[in-house]
């Protein structure tokens, strides 16, 4: 009877040992004390044209201790390798500390890489573990990439976060786009249709360089092939269904030197698909909601007929607009970054077959009818023009 | 005498002889009062009265027994009647009875009663004449309330029945009396309503109380630990109050309580987890009010028992869990310190836990210096020092302080440490580990036969009116179940 108590006492404690044993030895697969990281806060890729390598500058998260509390700063590491991780391996040469991504909220790719194509380079930051493809894709235009990040900002001392504070900011201004990584990479998946990026260049303000974001970059499947401006890229987004807010100026409103800035709150667009015989139209009809948000003179736009004539002005801007966008796209770009081509896809799918199948681009000879049916919905907090005194 | 056991002595017929007996078992003992007396004509029988001086009422003993015994007119008193006549028509005490025990004699003269020994007679006359110093009736220091009665128990067990039998005008209200202690003869009362609570229980808690074979009882401590369910639990399986409002309520749901004399402690059982939960307070106030307390406090055991767990495992473990902005405070904040996150939260916990005993125990005139020391000297100068970072102090009052929102004291540091460790080694995968190890812990206890989590997984209606919330008294018409044998409180709408 003692014997059998001594002998479960002795099994507990062999059990004991083997389940404590594994939990210490491999317990510590993934321990890392949070201050032996360096942050990377966003990373810009440009390339040496002459020795065909790839310079990747990171901008790493610097703390410094002032009394109690502490001023957070950002430096910036440059290494170059024969490929992007080659080269960001490099950097933990330089830093001494493993690099941490998952706060790494922009990669900025040069415009010289971009013209070659960008799957190289986005290619490891889609795929690797440490990173997320949540960041934030954007070109650089007029400077290497990382000059952007060089740029300092009063407002924000880390550049990369101030560029993501921007990014985000960009549904009440579109201007650029909203240019995820992983949605360019979800892009590159059809063929007919292409993505857009944000642009990035520095701006010089009395004496000192920021980064500015605005207009988008053009691309054909991973190359890229032009700019759209800030405006264009508003009607583009109007076309593409996805304007949450924006303005309109219309200079000169009503034949006078009154200029009516419109705050689009609301819009929806619908693109609707026909075929007849050999010829295919689009058309597009837009529901844009917006209100009068300032008024820019003494023209007193207020009364009913000058409303209908100020809606139908508006509506011929929009229109002239978007049919100038659509030409350049088709003409000069032959880039769908509109998404036509699917909407055949989904409408007409045996029209956009035949396309395919005698190697014909739906979207080049496509002939579109907008339609622009504005609501101004309201004028803010007054109903009059500031007049002076009659 | 080194014995406890007078059973083998008997008192005989003469005085002196009796007398000796009791100088014999109180040898030395210069307390004991022997009156001497004598009584009736005209044989004017001798009697001696014995008490102890300081437990009993003197003034008692003066007026009520020696005085009518000195002063009494009836003259002619057969002597073999003399005791009768002496309780029916002389002594002016209360509660007054005839025995020749030794044993009863002997505790009686310990706990304060008088005994009136007659010359001729093997009998003696025991008078309660207890009258002993007790602490006065005041509000606990441990249990303060708001709103709500002020009174607590004393020490006093009599009193305590008093405290109890005041707020439960009800002859169901019953009381079983039974002594412990080999040494100290301690008077212990289990107290329920008949009708209300199960017979099955009061079986199984009296059985338990019976096997209890200890010298001496101080406190009801010793019972709770001795008797108590799942003894190696951080976790109570019988609460105790010093609230009679408390014993009261915990009576009417279908419970008993147990009153050890010499201590303010109640216990009551059988105790669910919810009840640590709850205080008497919740249901004198607004039900709104209470309710968001009690999710307060469901909150603050999670933080009290979580957080430094959970800091450790995303500091160590899982960086990317952190928003970027607090990733870069923490960050800022860890930069320099010499301590891995494990080790800074330990310590942070023990030295907390130190200031927080070394509080309780201090005399009150210090404990002002050591508080400020503590908190803010040593807080202070550790973070500036760069010796610990902020974080980690943070968490830690934090945590201190969430564990003493609860009205019910808790193995809260025993879980902390057993998830602060597993957290700190094998990360949030240890953590939920550890939280499921615990969650099959409470799962698996029972008091008196009660599951321990009765009603805490329940997202039945009824079940959770007394559990996560407390609902308004109209909508509580029943009792907790499987506690109370009648399960209706009240007539439902």
């Amino acid at each position: 009877m003692k014997e059998g108590i001594k002998m479960k006492k002795r099994l507990v404690v062999v059990i004991f040992i083997i389940i404590i044993c594994p939990v210490i030895l491999v317990g510590c697969w993934n321990y890392r004390e949070i201050d032996s990281l360096a942050i990377v806060a966003g990373m810009a890729i440009d390339k040496d044209m002459i020795t065909k390598k790839y310079i990747v500058t990171t901008e790493i998260i610097t703390t410094q201790m002032s009394g109690v509390s502490s001023i957070i700063n950002s430096e910036l590491y440059r290494s170059e390798g024969d490929s992007i991780f080659n080269a960001v391996r490099d950097t933990i040469e330089k830093t001494g500390l493993k690099l941490f991504w998952s706060d790494a909220k922009v990669l900025i790719i040069s415009r010289a890489i971009a013209l070659e194509g960008v799957i190289p380079v986005i290619d490891w930051v889609n795929r690797s573990s440490d990173t997320r493809s949540d960041m934030w894709m954007l070109i650089s235009t007029g400077n290497s990439a990382a000059e952007i990040l060089e740029a300092k900002i009063k407002l924000n001392s880390v550049t990369s976060f101030h560029l993501n504070e921007t990014m985000k900011s960009g549904t009440s201004l579109s201007n650029f786009t909203d240019s995820r990584l992983w949605s360019f990479v979800a892009g590159l998946s059809s063929k007919e249709k292409s993505e857009t990026v944000a642009t990035v260049k520095n701006e010089l303000h009395d004496d000192s360089t920021s980064p500015r974001i605005s207009g988008s970059a053009v691309f054909k499947v991973d190359k890229l092939v032009g700019y759209l401006s800030a405006n264009e890229t508003l009607y583009m987004l109007m076309i593409k269904n996805k304007l949450k807010e924006g303005l309109i100026v219309l200079e000169n409103a009503l034949d006078s030197n009154t200029t009516v800035t419109l705050d689009i709150h609301e819009n929806k667009t619908k693109l609707t698909p026909h075929y007849n015989n050999g010829t295919t139209l689009l058309t597009i009809d837009i529901y844009p909601a917006v209100t009068i948000d300032d008024v820019g003179g003494t023209k007193d736009i207020f009364k009913e007929d000058n409303l209908k004539k100020l809606q139908g002005e508006a509506e011929n801007q929009i229109k002239v607009n978007i049919e100038h966008l659509i030409s350049k796209l088709q003409k000069n770009f032959q880039s769908d970054v509109l998404g036509f081509t699917e909407s055949f896809d989904k409408e007409k799918p045996k029209v956009s077959k035949a396309f395919k199948k005698n190697g014909q681009d739906i979207f080049v000879n496509l002939k579109t009818e907008v339609n622009v049916y504005l609501l101004i919905k309201g004028s803010g907090k007054t109903n009059d023009s500031i007049s002076a005194e009659k | 005498m080194n014995t406890n056991d007078f059973s083998n002595i008997k008192l005989v017929s003469s005085l002196n002889e009796n007398i000796n007996i009791i100088k014999n078992i109180f040898t030395n003992d210069t307390t004991i009062v022997y009156r001497e007396l004598s009584v009736g004509n005209p044989d004017k029988t001798k009697c001696i009265l014995i008490y102890i001086d300081g437990m009993a009422n003197t003034q008692l003993i003066n007026e009520n027994i020696i005085k009518p015994i000195l002063l009494n007119d009836i003259c002619d008193i057969n002597h073999s009647e003399i005791i009768e006549v002496l309780m029916k028509e002389v002594l002016l005490t209360g509660n007054n009875k005839k025995s020749d025990l030794v044993d009863d004699i002997i505790s009686g003269i310990i706990y304060g009663k008088s005994i009136l020994f007659i010359d001729g007679f093997a009998d003696v006359i025991i008078i309660d004449t207890i009258g002993w110093q007790t602490r006065e009736i005041s509000e606990p220091q441990a249990e303060t309330i708001v709103r709500g009665p002020r009174e607590g128990f004393t020490e006093s067990m009599s009193l305590n029945l008093t405290l109890i039998r005041r707020r439960l005008i009800n002859p169901n209200l019953k009381f079983i009396f039974l002594k412990m202690g080999k040494q100290t003869k301690t008077q212990i009362c289990v107290c329920y309503i008949d009708g209300i609570a199960e017979e099955a229980i009061l079986k199984e808690l009296m059985a338990r109380l019976n096997s209890i074979d200890i010298d001496g009882i101080l406190d009801s401590g010793y019972i709770e630990e001795i008797i108590k369910d799942a003894p190696y639990s951080p976790f109570r399986t019988i609460i105790n109050t010093e609230r009679p409002d408390v014993v009261a309520s915990k009576l009417l749901e279908g419970r008993f309580a147990v009153i050890c004399d010499g201590s303010p402690i109640v216990l009551t059982l059988p105790t669910l987890f919810v009840e640590v939960f709850q205080s008497n307070e919740d249901y004198y106030d607004n039900f709104l009010y209470s309710s968001f307390i009690r999710i307060l406090r469901w909150l603050c055991f999670f933080i009290s028992t979580s957080t430094s767990a959970i800091y450790v495992a995303l500091v160590t473990f899982h960086q990317e869990l952190i928003p970027t902005p607090l990733l870069i405070s923490i960050y800022s904040a860890r930069k320099g310190t010499p301590f891995p996150s494990i080790v800074e939260a330990m310590g942070m916990m023990i030295i907390f836990e130190i200031l927080k005993e070394a509080g309780l125990r201090m005399p009150k005139q210090v404990g002002g210096a050591i508080s400020i020391v503590g908190a803010l000297v040593l807080g202070d100068a550790a973070v500036n020092a760069r010796l610990v970072s902020a974080p980690i102090l943070i968490i830690t009052a934090i945590t201190g302080i969430a564990s003493t929102m609860l009205p019910q004291v808790l193995g809260l540091i025993e879980i902390r440490i057993f998830f602060l460790l597993l957290s700190s080694f094998l990360g949030l995968y240890g953590y939920i580990f550890g939280v499921m190890g615990l969650v099959l812990h409470m799962m698996s206890i029972r008091s008196f036969g009660i599951p321990y989590m009765l009603n805490v997984p329940s997202f039945s209606t009824q079940d959770i009116k007394d559990t996560a919330i407390r609902a308004p008294w109209w909508n509580m018409y029943l009792r907790p179940k499987m506690i109370s044998k009648n399960n209706k409180r009240m007539k439902k709408k």
